[in-house]
C-alpha cells in the first residue's frame, strides 16, 4: 500500500494525494450516506496525463479505482470499493472551448453544471440538463449517471446533450469518442458510456451541446385539493400534445415541510398538492399554450392557479420545489431520496401505494417528483442511529421499488443503480439482460478494475436468498 | 459444415418456428445467398441464432431490404435472416405517447397506426419499404431529425436476440430510465452486428398543430450554406435542407415548419420577408431528399459527413469544386455529397471525390462515410470512413463479446466487423 501511495504521489504531486484517515473520511460516501467505505487514497489530478499516470499506478499495484465528481450522487456510484483509489475530478475544471456559432462546449469533467450555463448565457445559450444539485454537481458526474432534472421533460437527459467524450480507459489508454458535429460512424460508444456510472473509464473531456435560451418562459403554480387530480392533470396535458419544459408535483406532506422551513414559498398548507408548470418557447405561442394548460388543470379539479408575474415570483415557485430536500433536514437527521419511474397514468395508484408503504412502516415519507416523466422521488426522513428505523427504511424502499416495477416502471430514472440498487436490478432485468450488459463491461474493462461493485448484483439472486445482503456492510442491520 | 447438411439440420431443429426457404441466389453486395430464414417469433429468432452460432454459419439480417446497400460488403453469408414475421404494433399507449412494435413492422404502417392515435412517429427514414428494425439497426435518418431527434433518441427500450441465442431486453417503456447500461444506444446503428432487434419501445411526439413548407433561393453556393444557418435555426423548424448543384451557383433551401400555429405563422412570415421564401407543397422536402439517380453510363456515389455550422459553406465549396451535388442540413450538422462519375472514368476521378470529401470532413474534425456506392467503388475502402485505432480496438472487443463466432452480418459494419 505504501508503494501505491508513493506511486500516486509521484503521479499527481504530494499535495494532490490524500491518504491519512482523517482526510479520507469525507470520501467514504457520496449523497447516499447510508453506504460507506473508506478509500485507500484519494488523488486530485489536474490534467488528463495525471489521470493516466494514476490509472497506471493503480494497475501496477492491483488497486481498483473510482472516478468522483462533486459527490452529489444519490446511488452510491462514487462510493469506493474495498481498497479502491478515488480519482477526484474537481480540479479538472476548465471550460476548454465554448463555440457560440456551432453551439457546443468542450469541458473537463469537474466543471460545475450551473457554471457551464452561466458561461454560455452571454451567447444566448445554456446547458439544458439541470439536476436539482446543479450548483454543485459536475459534468463528469452528470455524464456518469446520465443525470436528468426538472426540465428533461422537454429537453431530454444528459445523453441527448453529449456529443463526444475523451475517456481514460481502464487499461490507461486514452480514447476519443464521438464528434462535435454529432456525426460519428461506428458504434455509438459515446451513448454507451453516458450513464455507465463510471464503470467503463474516466471521462477527461466532454463535448456537449448548448441549446438556445428560450425566448420566453411562463411558470404557473397550480393548486389541487388532492394529489390524484394533480396527476390526472399532468396526464391530460401530455395527452393534449403540449410539451411543457417542466411538470413538477409537490405533495401535501412536502408542502408542510417546505412551509415550515426557510424555503417557505407561501404554498397553501391546506392544498393536497401543487403542480409547477413551466412552458418555454416562442413568445407568440406561449400565451395560448399556458391558457390551454390552465384550462386542462381547472377541468381536472385545480382549485387555483397563479402565474408568475416576474422573475422573483418564478424563483419563489421553484424555491418550493428545489428547497424540498433541504426542508426535509428539519424533520430528521437523515434523508433517503428514492428514485423510480412509472408510466404517467399509473402515478395516482402508485403514489397511494407508496404512501401506504411508508405509513405501514411508521415512516415520515413525502413526495416531490417529476410528474411529467412519471419519475417519483419518495423521500423518507429518518435517524439512522436508530437501527430499527433504518431497517424499516430499507424494507419500505424495497417495497416501493417492487410496486413501481409491478406498475410497468423501473427502479431508477436519474440517480443510477450504483451500489444502492444493484441487488434490485433483478426486479427489472433477467440474467440474459445482465449478460448483455456484462459483455459491454468486459469490452471496456475486462479486469473489472474501474468502479467495481456497481450496477451488477453482488451475487446472483442473493436478494431472493437474503433480503438484507444489500452491500450496506458498514451499517449494522440489527 | 456442408451447406446441404446445414440446411437439413436447421429444418430439423428449428421445425415450425422458422420458415426455411431455399431460393434462387440473391446477390447482396457481392454475396450470393440462396437461403432465407424467417423466424415466426422472438423465441424462434433466438433459437435460430443459437443454432447458427453453434454451426458457425453467418446471416445477413434483413427487414424491408431498404438499406441492404449500406455498409461494407459482407465477408460471408450463409443465409438471409428476415424479420418479416416479427411485425406488428404490439401496444400503443395513446395516453402515454409510447408504443411497442415488432422489428418487422413496415415504417409506413407504424406511422399510420401512430397518427391515428393523434401522435407522430419521430423516425424519418428515407428508404421505401423500410421496417422499424432496419431503420434502427442502420440509424437511418432524414432531415426531420432536426426536430425529431436522432433515431436513438426515439428508442425507450429494445428487445434483442444475441448471437448466443439469449433473448434480452434493455431500457423499458417509461420515458426516463437509467436502470443498467444504456445498451439501446449501442444497438441502434450497429447494423445488426451485435444482435438482432426483435421489438422496440418508442417515444412518440405530439402531432404539430400546424405544418408549413417553404422554399427559397439563396445565392452563392458556400455563401448560401452560411446564409441558410439562421433560417434553419428558427424556433419552429423541423427540417431544413439546402441543395447546391453547381460551384458558385445558387442553392435551393427547403424549410419545414411544425409546431404551434402562432410560431409557425411567425417563422413563415420571417422566411418570406428575409429570404423571399415561398410556400412549397409538403412534397418539396420529400422530393429533395430522394437521391437523384445517376444518368445512364454514370456511377453514383453518395458520401455523408458531419459539418460544423461555421464550416458548412467552406465544406460545401470544396465538394462542389470536385463536381458533387451537395445536400446540407444546416440545422443538423450534416452534408451529403452526390457524385456521378463516368463509368469509364479512371481511378483518379474517384480519388478526387473521396479526397474532397475527406478534406471537407476534416474541416469539422470528422471523416466521410459512404452512404451509397456500387460494389466496385467500395472495394478496398472502409465504407464508414477510417476509425481511430483505439476506437477500432474497442469496437473489435465489443464484437468479440457479443458475436464471438462472427455470425451476425460479418464484415459489414464499421471497421469490417
Amino acid at each position: 500500500m505504501a508503494g501505491l501511495v508513493r506511486a500516486l504521489e509521484s503521479s499527481v504531486g504530494r499535495g494532490a494525494c490524500l491518504s491519512r484517515p482523517e482526510e479520507l473520511l469525507v470520501y467514504e460516501c457520496d449523497g447516499l450516506t447510508l453506504n460507506r467505505s473508506r478509500p485507500l487514497a484519494v488523488v486530485l489530478p489536474r490534467t488528463r496525463d495525471e489521470v493516466v499516470a494514476v490509472v497506471r499506478a493503480c494497475l501496477q499495484h492491483g488497486a481498483p479505482f473510482v472516478p468522483r465528481g462533486a459527490g452529489t450522487g444519490l446511488s452510491g456510484g462514487a462510493t469506493p470499493a474495498e481498497g479502491a483509489v478515488v480519482i477526484e475530478c474537481s480540479r479538472l475544471n476548465r471550460i476548454l472551448e465554448l463555440d457560440p456559432v456551432d453551439r457546443f462546449a468542450v469541458v473537463e469533467p469537474g466543471v460545475v453544471n450551473a457554471d457551464l450555463s452561466a458561461a454560455a448565457a452571454p451567447h444566448g445559450l445554456f446547458y439544458a440538463p439541470d439536476p436539482s444539485s446543479q450548483k454543485a454537481c459536475t459534468i463528469g458526474g452528470n455524464v456518469a449517471e446520465n443525470a436528468g432534472g426538472p426540465h428533461t421533460l422537454k429537453y431530454g437527459t444528459t445523453t441527448q446533450h453529449v456529443l463526444g467524450l475523451e475517456l481514460v480507459l481502464p487499461d490507461a489508454s486514452v480514447v476519443s469518442l464521438g464528434s462535435a458535429t454529432g456525426f460519428a460512424p461506428g458504434y455509438d460508444l459515446t451513448g454507451a458510456v453516458v450513464g455507465s456510472e463510471g464503470t467503463l473509464g474516466i471521462v477527461t473531456r466532454a463535448t456537449v451541446r448548448l441549446a438556445p435560451l428560450p425566448e420566453k418562459v411562463e411558470t404557473a403554480l397550480v393548486i389541487f385539493p388532492e394529489v390524484v387530480s394533480a396527476c390526472r392533470a399532468v396526464g391530460a396535458i401530455i395527452r393534449a400534445g403540449l410539451v411543457p419544459a417542466a411538470l413538477e408535483i409537490i405533495d401535501q406532506r412536502t408542502i408542510a415541510a417546505v412551509e415550515a422551513s426557510v424555503y417557505a414559498a407561501g404554498l397553501p398548507r391546506d392544498a393536497g398538492a401543487v403542480l409547477i408548470v413551466e412552458l418555454d418557447g416562442p413568445g407568440v405561442a406561449l400565451a395560448g399554450e399556458l391558457a390551454r394548460v390552465l384550462e386542462i388543470a381547472a377541468r381536472e379539479g385545480a382549485r387555483e392557479s397563479q402565474v408568475a408575474r416576474d422573475e422573483a415570483e418564478r424563483e419563489r415557485f421553484w424555491r418550493a420545489r428545489k428547497g424540498a430536500f433541504g426542508a426535509m433536514g428539519r424533520l430528521a437527521p437523515d434523508l433517503y431520496v428514492h428514485d423510480a419511474v412509472v408510466p404517467r397514468a399509473r402515478l395516482p395508484e402508485v403514489l397511494a401505494k407508496v404512501c401506504e408503504i411508508g405509513d405501514r412502516h411508521g415512516l415520515t415519507l413525502s413526495n416531490v417528483f417529476h410528474a411529467g416523466d412519471g419519475n417519483l422521488h419518495p423521500n423518507i426522513s429518518f435517524d439512522r442511529r436508530d437501527p430499527d428505523a433504518l431497517e424499516r427504511v430499507l424494507a419500505a424502499g424495497a417495497e416501493i421499488l417492487a410496486a413501481c416495477v409491478a406498475a410497468g416502471g423501473v427502479i431508477t430514472g436519474e440517480h443510477g443503480v450504483g451500489s444502492e440498487k444493484r441487488d434490485y436490478i433483478h426486479l427489472v432485468f433477467g440474467e440474459a439482460d445482465l449478460s448483455a450488459m456484462r459483455r459491454l463491461r468486459a469490452a471496456f474493462d475486462p479486469q473489472g478494475v474501474c468502479n467495481p461493485g456497481k450496477i451488477f448484483p453482488t451475487t446472483r439472486f442473493c436478494y431472493e436468498a437474503n433480503p438484507k445482503a444489500r452491500g450496506y456492510d458498514a451499517v449494522p442491520l440489527g | 459444415m456442408e451447406a446441404r447438411a446445414a440446411v437439413a439440420r436447421l429444418r430439423e431443429e428449428l421445425r415450425d418456428g422458422v420458415i426455411v426457404a431455399e431460393h434462387a441466389p440473391v446477390e447482396i453486395e457481392g454475396a450470393k445467398v440462396a437461403l432465407t430464414l424467417t423466424p415466426r417469433d422472438g423465441a424462434a429468432l433466438a433459437g435460430a441464432l443459437a443454432l447458427l452460432s453453434e454451426l458457425g454459419l453467418s446471416v445477413l439480417p434483413r427487414g424491408g431490404g431498404a438499406h441492404q446497400g449500406f455498409g461494407n460488403p459482407p465477408a460471408r453469408a450463409f443465409a438471409i435472416l428476415s424479420t418479416a414475421a416479427l411485425g406488428g404494433v404490439l401496444e400503443l399507449d395513446a395516453g402515454e405517447g409510447v408504443c411497442r412494435a415488432g422489428a418487422g413492422t413496415p415504417l409506413a404502417a407504424l406511422r399510420a397506426a401512430v397518427n391515428a392515435e393523434g401522435w407522430e412517429l419521430p423516425l424519418d427514414a428515407p428508404g421505401a419499404g423500410a421496417t422499424l428494425g432496419g431503420v434502427l439497426a442502420c440509424a437511418a435518418q432524414g432531415p426531420r431529425a432536426q426536430g425529431y431527434g436522432r433515431p436513438r433518441d426515439a428508442v425507450l427500450g429494445l428487445e434483442l436476440a444475441l448471437a448466443s441465442g439469449e433473448r434480452t431486453r434493455c431500457g423499458g417503456r417509461v420515458v426516463k430510465n437509467v436502470t443498467g447500461y444504456d445498451l439501446g444506444k449501442l444497438y441502434v446503428g450497429s447494423l445488426g452486428s451485435l444482435g438482432v432487434i426483435e421489438a422496440a419501445w418508442l417515444r412518440l411526439r405530439p402531432r404539430p398543430e400546424a405544418v408549413a413548407c417553404l422554399a427559397a433561393e439563396l445565392p452563392g453556393a458556400g455563401a448560401a450554406a452560411a446564409a441558410a444557418l439562421a433560417p434553419a435555426r428558427r424556433a419552429s423548424v423541423r427540417a431544413a435542407l439546402l441543395e447546391l448543384s453547381a460551384a458558385g451557383g445558387p442553392g435551393r433551401l427547403v424549410v419545414e415548419l411544425a409546431g404551434a400555429e402562432p410560431s409557425v405563422a411567425r417563422d413563415r412570415a420571417w422566411l418570406a420577408a428575409e429570404l423571399g421564401a415561398r410556400e412549397a407543397g409538403p412534397e418539396a422536402l420529400d422530393s429533395l431528399r430522394r437521391p437523384a439517380p445517376a444518368p445512364p453510363g454514370y456511377t453514383p456515389l453518395r458520401l455523408r459527413l458531419g459539418a460544423r455550422a461555421s464550416r458548412l459553406g467552406q465544406a460545401a465549396d470544396l465538394l462542389l469544386a470536385a463536381g458533387a451535388v451537395v445536400r446540407a442540413q444546416p440545422g443538423g450538422g450534416l452534408l451529403e455529397a452526390s457524385f456521378a462519375l463516368p463509368e469509364d472514368a479512371d481511378a483518379g476521378a474517384l480519388e478526387e471525390a473521396f479526397g474532397a470529401a475527406a478534406r471537407a470532413a476534416a474541416l469539422s474534425g470528422g471523416a466521410a462515410a459512404i452512404e451509397a456506392a456500387p460494389l466496385s467503388v467500395k472495394a478496398g475502402r472502409e465504407a464508414f470512413g477510417a476509425l481511430e485505432p483505439r476506437v477500432l480496438a474497442l469496437a473489435r472487443a465489443l464484437k468479440a463479446q457479443f458475436d464471438p463466432r462472427g455470425v451476425l452480418n460479418p464484415g459489414r459494419f464499421a471497421g469490417g466487423l
